[in-house]
């Protein structure tokens, strides 16, 4: 068996090199290539149909109906686009991640992305829990209480918004925990590149 | 052996210029990334051993990295020089590529050296062993070691090594001086003088 030379850098590195390497397959990265951007370009569609969905489905309810609750549903459905949008864009400002930058810049951004990565969570759980309030004290209001007729589908109604709202809860719970693991893992990984002799 | 022409990698990646200034702008491209690979290809692959102990993931990750250098390489305006460039990409996607894999690093890390089974039939099994016994040490460094041997391990000098990592040439000689002692104490096979 090989002895690796321990004391001669120099010996070290020739060894580390003369490992043969062809390129990467350029038919195997272009297959990668072709795969990503179809997976980005299906994102795109269903933002844009779900958006597209959600906008039309407002203006047919109101021009449907005409009252009170369909103008307040389509005004709740414009509100949270217009403010998932803008969140989405205030809080990606800066994250944009240059592969090409040093590698402790690269692990600055990175940390960056986990603490946005925290506040998307709290933004969804607290915008989950306003607009369940909300729609709580309306129908308080409105329509005077929690008072419903007697049967399954008077059930559904409560159920499933409840599950559908402790679905998001838990969600941004996992998030915000994968988020806080990763940004740890980070400020520990650019500390110790950072402090000389650690 | 794959065709690296300009116009084959051009093609492969879906270039559908349509001006002509643009045909002129992708090839000018696609020639840049075809001599990268080239030229850096093989380090690519040897760092691609400092992060990754199995050979399937390894493949993996060269690719991923030398995808991250193309979709990077229309962005480029010369801030550092070329292989600076391409280092700092490897490196920033072997980190990303450990935090992905970290559960299994421990295992796979504790295991010491693993024996790449190799595609090459003619290839000395001896000299490989070698090799893959430096990487399995150089894997199981600290982070902060792993990036300045692998660095210095490919030529880069402490200057380019600091340009690398955005961290001082100081810095960087420190971190070596005690990279290579942890090296060499991994290496050390019994009976070796001290």
């Amino acid at each position: 068996m090989t002895r690796t030379p321990v004391n001669d850098w120099a010996e070290l590195a020739a060894e580390w090199q003369s490992g043969l390497a062809d390129p990467p397959a350029l038919e195997q990265l272009a297959r990668r290539e072709r795969a990503h951007r179809r997976r980005l370009a299906v994102v795109v569609v269903l933002e844009v149909l779900v958006t597209a969905a959600a906008m039309a489905g407002s203006v047919a309810l109101v021009r449907g109906r005409g009252d009170v609750v369909a103008w307040t549903a389509a005004v709740a459905a414009w509100v949270t686009l217009v403010a998932v949008l803008a969140f989405a864009v205030w809080n990606r400002r800066g994250t944009w991640r240059p592969l090409a930058r040093t590698v402790e810049g690269y692990l600055a951004v990175s940390e960056l992305r986990c603490r946005r990565k925290i506040r998307t969570a709290r933004f969804v759980a607290g915008f989950v829990l306003a607009g369940t309030a909300a729609l709580t004290g309306w129908r308080v209001l409105r329509l005077g209480g929690f008072a419903m007729a007697d049967g399954p589908e008077a059930w559904w109604r409560l159920a499933l918004p409840a599950v559908v709202v402790l679905a998001y809860l838990a969600w941004a719970v996992w998030y915000a925990r994968r988020a806080r693991r990763e940004l740890a893992w980070l400020e520990g990984l650019r500390a110790a590149l950072t402090m000389p002799g650690l | 052996m794959a065709d690296l022409s300009p116009p084959a990698v051009a093609a492969t990646f879906d270039a559908v210029p349509d001006l002509p200034s643009e045909v002129a702008a992708q090839s000018a491209l696609a020639q840049r990334f075809t001599r990268i690979l080239r030229e850096h290809g093989p380090a690519l692959s040897r760092l691609a051993a400092g992060y990754e102990a199995e050979a399937h993931e390894r493949e993996d990750l060269v690719q991923e990295i030398a995808l991250a250098v193309w979709r990077a390489l229309p962005l480029f305006r010369g801030e550092c020089s070329e292989r600076t460039f391409v280092f700092r990409i490897a490196h920033n996607r072997g980190l990303a590529h450990r935090w992905r894999r970290r559960r299994r690093f421990t295992a796979l890390d504790d295991a010491g050296a693993v024996e790449d089974p190799g595609p090459d039939p003619e290839s000395q099994a001896i000299a490989r062993q070698g090799r893959e016994r430096l990487a399995a040490a150089v894997r199981q460094l600290p982070e902060a070691y792993r990036t300045v041997v692998i660095l210095t391990l490919e030529g880069l000098s402490n200057r380019e090594a600091a340009d690398v990592l955005g961290i001082s040439e100081n810095n960087v000689a420190v971190r070596l001086t005690r990279a290579r002692q942890r090296l060499r104490d991994l290496l050390r096979e019994p009976g070796d003088d001290r």
